[in-house]
């Protein structure tokens, strides 16, 4: 499901906190179900995944998310906000309930969202938000931030290291062509450089990107490759990521919505696809 | 510990990396999930912020020593099942002090003109003394 969020004026710090946990949470299935901010102008694709998402705490926005394939992998996230702004999200591999603990936690500071934009039709942006089986994102192109959580799947590496988790934080905006490529951090994971669980944030995408080619009706053929992450303290072994897809370079300008064949809506950005459903 | 191999490990520029020198129940596993969260939790309850963000990673090869990183800008263990081993604060790079000299700005003429005192002088200065003799 993505959402993506259009306020008006009077929106407010905790008219996006009540929404966004409503998304997260499957509240929201049409625009009506937002705070009266964010009912004009917003628009929904797709929709929400059941029995992947859960609130685990009353007082905080920290939430699990189970991986969408594997079973036994279940991790947990975390936003925090400052006065005005959503300004942290935690990933962790587990969770104490007792304490609300985040157990093994990566926690990336410093996103700024401001959720208080006005909706103008000449420059009508906002919040998109992404919640599906497999990972949840957000982009907020005002505040200059492109950060979401998806599941990875297995590599050898992690088979025989339990312990590592399979879900990442991905920076879009430090991907191929744009940026270092350095964007995935895998919170706790196996090294072999030094032979201990580690935190791994010089992990890249492996990708070969698509090449524009053109139908008999001369309609651009959107082609998706998988992306695999890697890195080398687990031996450049890779991982799948989930729902995130290579297209080829300028396919779409900016950021914008398609559907694929099967009508299963996508988010564009940076050449790359975002799965929706 | 080695600031640069901690580094490595918790994938940090900024924090505190403590050894846990509490007991270990007999029944863990001291790489599974629980034992980092018995772990985390003997540091929170003394500090008392269940919010910070924390890893716990054991060094099978280091005697099974168990490091525990915290996000922090400041050094805020409270127990003494802990011990501080290192800290991510990146280090002061301080750099050399060097003598400036200020030199003065020579246009193309003058540097016509040194380079033709340079040929000059290396040619042997043999009318000087001839003159005198």
């Amino acid at each position: 499901m993505l959402v993506r969020y259009r306020t008006t004026g009077n929106q407010t710090l905790a008219n996006f906190q009540t929404d966004l946990n409503a998304i997260i949470t499957g509240a929201v299935s049409a625009s009506t179900d937002l705070t009266s901010p964010a009912r004009t102008y917003s628009t929904i694709y797709g929709t929400y995944p059941t029995g992947i998402y859960q609130k685990v705490n009353a007082t905080t926005y920290t939430y699990s998310k189970a991986h969408n394939v594997i079973a036994g992998y279940t991790h947990y996230f975390r936003f925090g906000f400052t006065a005005t702004t959503l300004n942290t999200i935690d990933l962790a591999q587990s969770y104490t309930s007792g304490t609300d603990t985040l157990v093994n936690t990566y926690q990336k500071t410093g996103l700024g969202i401001n959720p208080t934009v006005n909706y103008d039709p000449n420059y009508p942006i906002g919040i998109d938000i992404i919640v599906s089986n497999k990972g949840i994102f957000l982009q907020a192109v005002t505040s200059n931030q492109m950060i979401g959580i998806f599941d990875i799947g297995h590599s050898g590496v992690t088979r025989a290291y339990t312990s590592s988790m399979l879900m990442v934080l991905q920076d879009m905006q430090n991907v191929i062509n744009y940026g270092a490529n350095t964007g995935v951090v895998i919170p706790y994971t196996y090294s072999f450089d030094t032979l201990s669980y580690v935190t791994n944030t010089s992990t890249s995408h492996v990708n070969i990107t698509p090449l524009k080619k053109f139908t008999a009706t001369s309609q651009l053929a959107v082609f998706e490759n998988p992306v695999y992450l890697t890195n080398t303290p687990s031996g450049s072994t890779i991982n799948l990521i989930y729902g995130l897809y290579k297209l080829p370079v300028a396919t779409f300008s900016g950021i914008q919505i398609y559907q694929d064949s099967n009508s299963l809506y996508r988010l564009s950005i940076n050449d790359y696809a975002i799965l929706i459903n | 510990m080695n600031k640069s191999f901690l580094t490595e490990v918790f994938g940090e520029q900024e924090g505190f990396v403590y050894e846990y020198i509490g007991t270990v129940p007999d029944h863990m596993d001291p790489e599974s999930p629980e034992m980092a969260e018995h772990v985390t939790l003997d540091f929170l309850a003394g500090h008392g912020d269940n919010l910070l963000a924390t890893r716990v990673v054991q060094f099978p090869y280091e005697n099974h020593r168990i490091m525990l990183y915290v996000k922090s800008d400041t050094d805020i263990n409270t127990s003494n099942e802990f011990v501080l081993r290192g800290h991510l604060v990146p280090d002061v790079v301080v750099e050399p002090i060097t003598e400036t000299v200020d030199t003065p700005v020579v246009d193309d003429t003058t540097t016509d003109t040194e380079t033709i005192t340079e040929t000059s002088s290396a040619e042997p200065s043999s009318s000087e003394p001839t003159q005198g003799q």
